[in-house]
């Protein structure tokens, strides 16, 4: 019988397993950002699974969402929702990475970033309206986050300005070797079932 | 170390010897109900569970109050929220008999206002949502203060998760000391250069700290390279699939009884939950009736409060 092939090699481990251990510690000393919900802050998790995503696929980014939960405020809870924008992210990656233009390269990545993150949103507001009730429903949160425009600005910020640095000063450690089987199938999935998660908490109760 | 920093203390309670998959049973048949159930009476039960087991496991109450603390901000919140919105956000879910009005949230005479119009509903409602949160939140901390990290990879093994991946976490709970040291002298040195990120603006706190995420950053990059071939000559990736372990986790007998408890449990629990609910007896209205019999003011029907007498 033949070994299989190794899901991820020794670099992307590590990438991940640093990248991941650095997100725990940031979240366990509160190292995040005020004001987001009462109880609930801006954290910095989206810049590092971003670049984990970047360097090790998907698999990267979801170990990274892992480590996160330990000592998220949401905890393990939270965990699915992080990954309809690491999928989304990974299927656009490798065509942003090989643009030529440096400043395509840039507006590339906030384009996605911005996108990966609208859809990720609605997860979340999923989250908050059914399991933490929040809410009654998810329109005060859409209203708060993309009217308000503050709150979708600041994730927007940490989701893609230091991946983004990375991404033009160290090509070459963001450079996508990896390949994830179904990859776009798996992205409209996730994308799929947000939706439905989202949409069963739109009415009043 | 990773232990310390999500809670972990190594002890010799029942709870901490059970098998990794009973505490995350455990964890699940703690919160599954909490999110299924809106009465205040039915949760407030189970929180007092939560703080029984937590007991037994030598939790402190001290710590937990103080853990508590930290949730003040969004249990104020859901408070405020859902005495001001329950009227107008809570349809279906509404009592059919008129609400026992308590008191206006501002009663000053003020442009729209007396306005947040507070009943008797309302704040039951509300303390059913906070209960909630308090159940979810303190059952995660309970499983955590139980499960050693160890413990964690080798349920991601059973589970049968890729080998990748509980190599990677084992790796970032090996490395989170250097981790952490790593942060702490970023950290310290940029403060020592007079950094500060403090602004009312996110956007502006963002951008503050980006002199400290970036070298934190960067550092960790160069780390991961060094860290690959670490791992790389130790001869990692061979045949990731038969891979062997030192330790691996079994089922005793103790965690055979308890995990066939916490499942009778679980079916029970909503099974009886279910049927009450389709009676109205563990929908938050049941206890606004008895509530209401208790204030003396005159609830329409207390045996079956969603439908006729």
């Amino acid at each position: 019988m033949m070994p299989r092939k190794p899901l991820l090699n020794t670099r992307q481990i590590s990438v991940a397993a640093v990248l991941g251990g650095l997100s725990l510690i940031t979240e366990a000393f509160g190292l995040s950002l005020p004001g987001y919900l009462p109880g609930v802050n801006f954290n910095l998790v989206g810049a590092y699974l971003s670049i984990a995503t970047m360097a090790a696929g998907p698999l990267g980014g979801i170990i990274v969402t892992i480590l996160d939960s330990f000592t998220s405020s949401v905890g393990f809870y939270g965990l699915p929702f992080y990954w309809p924008h690491v999928f989304f992210l990974a299927l656009f990656y490798k065509r942003i990475y090989s643009m030529k233009s440096t400043a395509m390269k840039v507006v590339g990545y906030w384009v996605v970033t911005a996108v990966a993150l609208f859809i990720q949103y609605w997860g979340w507001f999923f989250l908050y309206v059914y399991v933490f009730k929040f809410a009654t429903t998810i329109w005060p949160l859409a209203v708060y986050n993309f009217v308000g425009v503050i709150p979708y600005a600041t994730f927007l910020a940490i989701y893609a300005l230091i991946p983004g640095f990375v991404l033009v000063t160290a090509p070459n450690f963001v450079r996508p070797n990896w390949n994830f089987p179904y990859l776009k199938w798996v992205t409209a999935a996730s994308i799929i079932l947000s939706a439905i998660a989202v949409a069963s908490q739109a009415g009043l109760r | 170390m990773a232990s310390e920093l999500f809670g972990y203390r190594p002890l010799n309670t029942f709870f901490h010897s059970l098998d990794p998959r009973v505490k995350f049973a455990i964890f699940f048949s703690l919160t599954l109900p909490a999110v299924s159930w809106n009465d205040p009476i039915y949760l407030t039960a189970l929180l007092a569970a939560i703080l029984a087991i937590g007991r037994i496991a030598k939790n402190s109450f001290r710590t937990t109050g103080r853990f508590l603390l930290y949730l003040v901000p969004a249990l104020l919140f859901l408070l405020v929220y859902n005495l001001l919105f329950y009227e107008s956000s809570i349809v279906s879910a509404r009592p059919s008999w008129n609400l026992a009005f308590l008191f206006y949230l501002i009663p000053v005479k003020f442009w729209v206002c007396p306005c947040g119009h507070v009943s008797l509903e309302s704040l039951v409602y509300a303390s059913g949502a906070m209960d909630r949160i308090i159940i979810i939140v303190l059952s995660g901390r309970f499983l955590l203060s139980v499960t050693s990290p160890a413990d964690l990879t080798s349920l991601m093994v059973k589970l049968r998760i890729p080998s990748e991946i509980t190599t990677a976490i084992n790796v970032a709970f090996g490395f989170l000391p250097v981790s952490l040291a790593q942060l702490t002298g970023v950290v310290e040195a940029q403060r020592a250069r007079g950094w500060e990120a403090k602004s009312k603006n996110p956007v502006t706190l963002v951008r503050k700290a980006v002199p400290t995420i970036v070298p934190v950053i960067t550092r960790s990059l160069t780390r991961a390279e060094f860290l690959a071939a670490a791992i790389s000559s130790r001869g990692y990736g061979f045949d990731p699939k038969r891979r062997t372990y030192l330790r691996e986790i079994k089922f005793k007998g103790r965690d055979w009884y308890t995990f066939s408890f916490l499942i009778g449990f679980i079916l029970i629990g909503q099974a009886i939950g279910a049927a009450a609910w389709g009676l109205g007896w563990a929908d938050y209205r049941f206890t606004t009736l008895i509530l209401r019999h208790l204030l003396g003011l005159g609830p329409p029907c207390l045996w079956h409060p969603l439908g006729p007498c």
